[in-house]
């Protein structure tokens, strides 16, 4: 017998070959339609927003390894995702540098001085956007940022009309219309069909959890519920709530990030409700139109202590129980 | 190897194989080696040495005053004895004995039925079960549980058995009750074998041929409703675990007044095929894959055991040991490969879990060296039986940082007892 050399390794010696990479490759994937539609509204500056947000996010997070002389991660798509759910959040109006600064934000801040991937307690990209969102009001304003366009609908930002003139001013705005995305906002965050059928896809592939995102939607609905019979003159209807915004964002693809939601059943409900609960509570009584940045970043922080909430091991002893 | 479905939803489900296969034999090799293992510290008496006459059957002894021994499975010359260490850095002394051919059977074991024998004699014979537990659990074992699957995936050594030797469980039974006072035998085995079981004489329960649902843990949990407790042993509770070969073993050894030394293994080839096959204890890896046509490749794998819970070797010269239930070999494109990327936090692993671990977290602290801190974490728990690292996404090696923490626990406890 000739003399091969084998390899050594440890116990398991299958693996079922997912990856990271094949998980971000497949959330870029599933932000295609709503995306494109976004691009089709608002033309070729939206798409210029998102691509130089991706760019950014892969550059910041290509510096900062070669600052920290870590290996290099951007292979793996996690800052991409970042930068384009950034990009997604954006008016299609932002200026360059603004693009530049939420996204070095949203690795730096948001990721890398943690650590890098898997350590950072916020979503990076909600880091991102809310400084960028709290510094420069104007230009992330839609009513205003949005202004010279006319692509043949209401472009009054449904949220802030709702908020400044009450429920009779919602009547303007058809559902269909807004689920199909003929409503002012982000650039990936109007068409909620769009974003229906990508998280509906990620959920089916199992690179998010179903848990969260239903949760999220159904804390949503409940919510605006109870505020639309406790006063329907001031708050809108629940499907109002959840076709506006960024609810369908939110609830696919910022919610629903891995590292910075809980693993375990019960608290993935928990996660998904309080974060529904919060945005319409932010919406209703709060200062802002939409709520969903803050209260994913809310619930982003109890995290760790809803993961508290697990299973018993199988044989654990329970001491002073 | 199995892969992730498109739709992963669902979570992913381990078959283990169901189709038996008949037993070929391998002959006899030219030379055997079997491992003896080294007591800590200790200096092996001179009870045997290079040159001198083994017989088949024959006990050597570590030290005169110490438990540990093997027996030679073929008659001949001791032709070399050389130092060897294991993953976990255990030492054994390898023994070389060189066969002339023909099968001389000591006569130290007399075939009397009693524990005594059994712990004196039949701790090296295939099955590799240990009769110690018996004696040492003060908490007598009444239940002793007769798995009739393998633990990992693609062997079924124990199913072959058990379809065609359930007479011969029946003989390993009476002899158990016998040796060990166990009034209580469940034989766990397939829905397949359900019917073949009912003669061997013990209550049959019949365990779902998902992976890891014939982990002695499981088979308890399962088809007991008994949870072993974390950190302890099934004997704790009074159960004991043995393989339908072991019982097999055990009733031929008392019957014939020999001790088996003929280790039935499955082989499972690159392209997933599988031959069983029965091997003297101490043939070459190499001489067996051999006979099954596996040929090798640069940088392939051979496994000890199925590709979930098995240890990968270096050498086809590797014997084969009394608890090798298989050789799996894989080729370079088939294998894992593991990464030190950090955690994600997919969760992946902690809904995968049979144990309901929060891996990872544990894996974090085993990780960073913080054992006492992944003990917090339900460490003892684990039943290692891999799933959490087949699953995981960053392609963290999780059975290995887990391993790792209990095995330095262990040292940590062991110098903490010796500095008292």
């Amino acid at each position: 017998m000739n003399n091969n050399k084998l390899i050594v390794s440890y116990a398991p010696h299958w693996h079922d070959g997912s990856r990271i990479s094949t998980r971000n490759i497949n959330i870029m994937i599933a932000a295609f339609p709503a995306l494109i539609v976004g691009v089709i509204i608002y033309g070729m500056p939206a798409l210029s927003v998102v691509t130089l947000s991706i760019g950014s996010a892969m550059l910041a997070e290509l510096l900062i390894n070669l600052v920290a002389r870590k290996e290099l991660s951007i292979d793996d798509g996690s800052a991409a995702v970042s930068g384009l759910l950034l990009g997604m959040l954006l008016p299609a109006s932002a200026p360059w540098w603004l693009v530049v600064i939420g996204a070095f934000a949203a690795i730096i801040i948001g990721k890398q001085l943690f650590g890098g991937i898997g350590a950072n307690p916020l979503n990076p990209t909600l880091i991102g956007f809310a400084i960028i969102m709290i510094s420069w009001k104007g230009h992330l304003n839609f009513d205003e940022a949005l202004l010279n366009y006319d692509p043949g609908f209401v472009m009054a930002y449904p949220l802030a009309a709702l908020k400044h003139f009450g429920v009779a001013a919602t009547d303007k705005y058809d559902l269909m219309n807004l689920l199909i995305g003929k409503q002012s906002g982000g650039i990936g965050a109007v068409c909620g069909l769009g974003l229906l059928i990508g998280g509906i896809y990620l959920i089916l592939r199992g690179f998010i959890r179903w848990e969260i995102s239903l949760s999220f939607l159904v804390g949503v609905l409940i919510t605006a519920f109870l505020f639309n019979i406790a006063n329907p003159e001031k708050y809108a209807s629940p499907m109002f709530h959840l076709l506006t915004g960024n609810v369908m964002l939110g609830a696919f693809f910022l919610a629903t990030d891995d590292t910075t939601s809980p693993v375990n059943f019960i608290p993935m409900l928990i996660f998904g409700l309080a974060c529904g609960i919060m945005t319409v509570l932010i919406r209703c009584t709060g200062l802002y139109y939409d709520g969903v940045v803050f209260a994913i970043l809310l619930m982003n922080i109890i995290n760790p202590l809803l993961d508290k909430i697990s299973p018993k091991a199988i044989g654990k002893v329970v001491e002073n129980a | 190897m199995i892969k992730k479905s498109f739709l992963g939803l669902k979570k992913p489900e381990l078959k283990y194989r169901l189709e038996t296969l008949p037993f070929e034999d391998i002959p006899t090799p030219g030379e055997a080696t079997v491992f003896l293992k080294k007591p800590n510290g200790k200096l092996r008496e001179e009870l045997f040495k290079v040159g001198d006459e083994v017989k088949t059957g024959q006990k050597l002894l570590f030290s005169s005053d110490s438990p540990e021994y093997v027996i030679s499975p073929v008659t001949g010359k001791i032709s070399s004895i050389f130092s060897y260490s294991d993953a976990f850095g255990q030492s054994y002394d390898g023994i070389k004995i060189e066969s002339n051919g023909n099968d001389d059977w000591d006569d130290q074991f007399t075939g009397k039925a009693t524990l005594e024998t059994a712990i004196d004699f039949l701790e090296f014979a295939p099955g590799k079960c240990s009769f110690r537990k018996f004696s040492d659990t003060p908490d007598k074992i009444d239940t002793i549980i007769i798995n009739g699957m393998d633990v990992d995936l693609g062997i079924t050594v124990n199913q072959e058995i058990v379809k065609t030797n359930s007479s011969k469980i029946k003989e390993g039974i009476n002899s158990l009750k016998k040796i060990t006072g166990a009034s209580n035998f469940i034989l766990a085995v397939p829905e397949t074998l359900s019917k073949e079981a009912g003669s061997a004489g013990a209550t049959v329960k019949t365990i779902t041929a998902t992976f890891p649902n014939a982990l002695p843990v499981m088979i308890i949990k399962n088809s007991l409703d008994k949870v072993v407790p974390a950190g302890k042993k099934p004997e704790d509770i009074g159960v004991a675990v043995i393989s339908a070969e072991s019982a097999v073993t055990v009733g031929e050894a008392f019957a014939t007044g020999k001790i088996p030394v003929t280790k039935a293994l499955s082989v499972v080839g690159k392209d997933g095929k599988a031959t069983n096959v029965k091997a003297r204890i101490g043939t070459p890896i190499g001489d067996v894959l051999a006979k099954c046509n596996v040929a090798l490749e640069e940088n392939d794998r051979i496994i000890l055991g199925g590709p979930m819970m098995g240890t990968a070797t270096y050498s086809k010269d590797f014997p084969i040991e009394p608890n090798t239930d298989a050789i799996t070999v894989q080729s370079e494109s088939e294998s894992a490969q593991v990464s030190d990327y950090p955690c994600i936090s997919c969760g992946e692993c902690v809904r995968i879990c049979p144990a309901k671990i929060q891996v990872n977290l544990l894996c974090r602290f085993a990780e960073f060296a913080l054992y006492e801190d992944a003990e917090r974490y339900d460490l003892d728990s684990c039943i290692e039986c891999g799933l959490c690292a087949y699953v995981c996404t960053a392609k963290r090696p999780l059975l290995q940082y887990i391993k790792l923490a209990k095995h330095e626990l262990e040292l940590i406890k062991l110098s903490e007892a010796v500095n008292e």
